[in-house]
């Protein structure tokens, strides 16, 4: 088997979703196998993905909100059976996305008629989607409990600016991870511990939930009374249901956030003891940044969210691809890191088209990042990482002056790589890699080929380093521009780049002819990519050599 | 040793025998490069291996050069006799060696500081990088303990496999200032 099944299989098994817009308290119930999208040609090391996102996709995205803002709220309705009941939900919605802000729930006085989940969500379904369709703002769905039936209120909201932990762009996931459903499920248990049972109607108990993407910081107990009765299994099963039924929707929003819950004691319908209820649940806004760093926050939170939603379609818990998280971290310190220790500013001045380049994100721009980096010397690359490690975003100490004198400097290090072509010191280095990474990408290809024993074949380099610095943002080892080849084929290809060079003398190369001298290659050469060689076809190879010679010609004589 | 270089065998099955490999380098290339005589090779790249026959002395014995073959051809001196360049290659093995070492001390060190790295965190995917010594670019200061190569660099007698390398000439200064510190 190779890499690459082992890798689907993996990423699969690992993609074990949990419909959680749709469960009920039984955790064990709400195991629901799917498979996460996998990239088809998603190679081990590097995933290569256009951020221009189709239509097609698009659409799928907007559905799968859908069918999620359906289910969290069919998660925070179903437990509530009084006629006479009321719940609030409250959304942020942008071109399709849906971000729970707040809900609120108001009980009823008699016991009502269940409704199956089919009916609810038949009838809400077209509601939501003829309601919400393109709409930007707030907007409020009022839900009335009837006797058989969830009858549904809409309105817009008032006129407020996009609250920073709203999505913007649709994600085409429906279901939380496995992580983000046992940290809340944690949390929960937490809190029912501490609760016990409220003495009555006045009991009433404020907890402050801190999140991050979709991840659980911790939670504060706030204000309590009346809390610790003692009661039984069920009970404290039912309020650790209704508790991560109220939590979940929230950890779809993006950014670091905080949620308020606040409890009351009630007396359901036909029950003799006060039990707990979720009454209200709402993100808390903190001040929105102002002054030189607003932008950078807003530029960064769009690149944040962008990673972040690739990494929600694409791979599901603790199966976080390293160069998806990897590239996601980065940025996050390059940008958001450096932003919340101040020192924003000092990078713009010194590394703006660094930043330009990082905002594009994704694996592409972590691997060209990546090579960047390899261009530092090795005292500088351990500074680099050390100060890495300093600068912990997630709460660390701010920068000191010396930590901040230095990232200046190597910020200002890297700008000045950004367009500088590579030496043949650095060159030799990046085919080290290059070497390195094909193995890797190829395991039972390099077997084959006896590549590090003695073997005819070489490693590749589609587009030539020496045009790496044209093709700003491209990781140039990725796996799509390594090829292994016999040496006569690697031969003659790096005689017709020794042509271009000569033609095109000391001008000016622009990246589109690189990439049309690349693509011409391939067209001649591809058949001996990555394949074990024929020494009989050495025939073939030269009449491809002879073709490709002339329509080297003809690409230097057209410019 | 997997990532570093070659020799080529008297001949192989294949035909990819020291012989063979001459013949087609002097078919390939044009003077000067074409007189030199090429021994090994690295692992799955086209950097060479080679002796400079018009540079022997007056027992025969020919200087080694490193050869990159991927664009414009150029040549770096490494040693004045094959001996010397197998001393002078275990030596930047030794220090291969220190390199890993060191790097794993680091590595411990920001482990100690912040903790292990998180899964598949940034950290986490460098910890799998191993550091290599960069032959013979990042060790001029090993070749500089050749005395009799240092001669040849200071009369400029491989110039002719440098022409137009700007890095190549300067590398070589790096090799003649490493004599003198």
């Amino acid at each position: 088997m190779g890499w690459k099944p082992i890798m689907r299989g993996v990423l699969c098994g690992l993609a074990v979703l949990l419909q959680a817009c749709a469960v009920g308290h039984g955790a064990s119930s709400a195991l629901l196998l799917s498979t996460a999208w996998v990239p088809e040609d998603s190679p081990a090391g590097v995933l290569l993905r256009e951020s221009h996102r189709a239509e097609t996709e698009l659409s799928e995205a907007r559905r799968a909100e859908a069918e999620c803002a359906l289910g969290q709220v069919w998660g925070l309705v179903r437990g509530v059976d009084e006629v006479g009941a009321r719940v609030e939900v409250r959304f942020w919605a942008h071109e399709g996305t849906l971000t729970l802000l707040s809900h609120r729930t108001l009980g009823g006085l008699e016991r009502a008629q269940p409704v199956a989940e089919a009916t609810f969500g038949k009838r809400f379904r077209s509601q939501l989607t003829s309601y919400v369709g393109e709409r930007a703002g707030e907007v409020l769905f009022t839900l009335y409990r009837q006797q058989l039936e969830w009858r549904v209120d809409f309105r817009g909201g008032p006129d407020t600016p996009r609250p920073p932990e709203a999505k913007t762009q649709p994600v085409r996931r429906e279901g939380v991870s496995v992580g983000t459903y046992a940290a809340i499920t944690r949390v929960a248990g937490e809190m029912v511990r501490l609760l016990g049972g409220p003495s009555g109607r006045e009991a009433s108990f404020i907890a402050t939930v801190t999140l991050e993407d979709d991840g659980v910081s911790g939670w504060e107990p706030g204000f309590q009374e009346g809390a610790g009765r003692e009661v039984g299994l069920a009970g404290r099963e039912r309020l650790q249901g209704e508790l991560i039924q109220a939590l979940l929707p929230f950890t779809h929003g993006v950014g670091p956030r905080e949620v308020r819950l606040t409890l009351q004691g009630v007396l359901r319908p036909g029950e003799s003891a006060a039990s707990w209820r979720v009454v209200v649940a709402e993100t808390l806004h903190p001040e929105t940044p102002s002054g030189a760093d607003a932008d950078l926050i807003a530029e960064y939170r769009t690149l944040h969210e962008s990673i972040l939603r690739e990494w929600r379609e694409e791979v599901a818990d603790s199966g976080r691809l390293a160069v998806r998280i990897g590239a996601e971290e980065l940025a996050f310190w390059v940008v958001g890191g450096v932003v919340v220790h101040g020192g924003g500013a000092i990078f713009k001045a010194v590394a703006p088209r660094l930043l330009e380049i990082l905002r594009r994100g994704g694996a592409r721009v972590r691997g060209w990042l990546d090579t960047l980096l390899q261009r530092l010397t090795k005292v500088e690359r351990d500074a680099f990482k050390s100060l890495w490690e300093r600068v912990d975003v997630r709460g660390a100490r701010p920068l000191s002056k010396s930590e901040e004198r230095e990232l200046r400097r190597l910020a200002k290090r890297l700008e000045e790589l950004v367009d500088a072509p590579l030496n043949k010191d650095e060159k030799k280095k990046l085919r080290d890699r290059a070497r390195a990474n094909f193995r890797q990408f190829h395991p039972e290809l390099a077997e084959a080929m006896k590549l590090g024993e003695d073997g005819l074949y070489e490693i590749h380099h589609r587009c030539p380093l020496e045009y790496a610095h044209l093709l700003v943002g491209e990781d140039i080892n990725a796996r799509k521009n390594l090829v292994a080849l016999a040496q006569p084929v690697h031969r003659r290809i790096n005689i017709l780049w020794a042509k271009f060079r000569k033609e095109r003398g000391g001008s000016e190369v622009h990246p589109d002819e690189v990439k049309k001298m690349a693509e011409l290659i391939d067209r001649h050469f591809q058949r001996w990519y990555d394949v074990l060689y024929d020494s009989p076809s050495a025939s073939a190879l030269d009449a491809a050599m002879e073709m490709a010679l002339r329509d080297v010609e003809l690409l230097i004589v057209k410019g | 040793m997997s990532e570093g270089f070659f020799l080529f065998p008297f001949e192989t099955q294949e035909g990819r025998g020291i012989v063979t490999v001459n013949e087609e380098w002097r078919w390939d290339w044009s003077d000067p490069f074409r007189g030199l005589l090429v021994f090994a090779k690295e692992q799955a790249l086209a950097y060479y291996f080679a002796t400079v026959p018009g540079l022997a002395d007056e027992q025969g014995i020919q200087p080694v050069v490193w050869i990159d073959t991927y664009e414009d051809l150029y040549a770096l001196p490494i040693a004045s006799s094959i001996d010397r360049f197998f001393d002078t290659y275990s030596h930047s093995l030794e220090r291969q060696v220190e390199l890993i070492r060191e790097d794993s001390e680091f590595k411990a060190r920001l482990e100690t500081e912040s903790g292990p790295p998180a899964p598949d965190s940034l950290r986490a995917l460098w910890s799998k990088d191993i550091p290599r010594i960069n032959f013979p670019w990042e060790v001029p200061d090993l070749i500089a303990r050749d005395e009799s190569l240092v001669r040849l660099l200071r009369a400029g007698r491989f110039d002719f496999l440098m022409d137009g390398c700007e890095d190549a000439h300067e590398w070589v200064g790096k090799v003649l200032a490493a004599v003198s510190t």
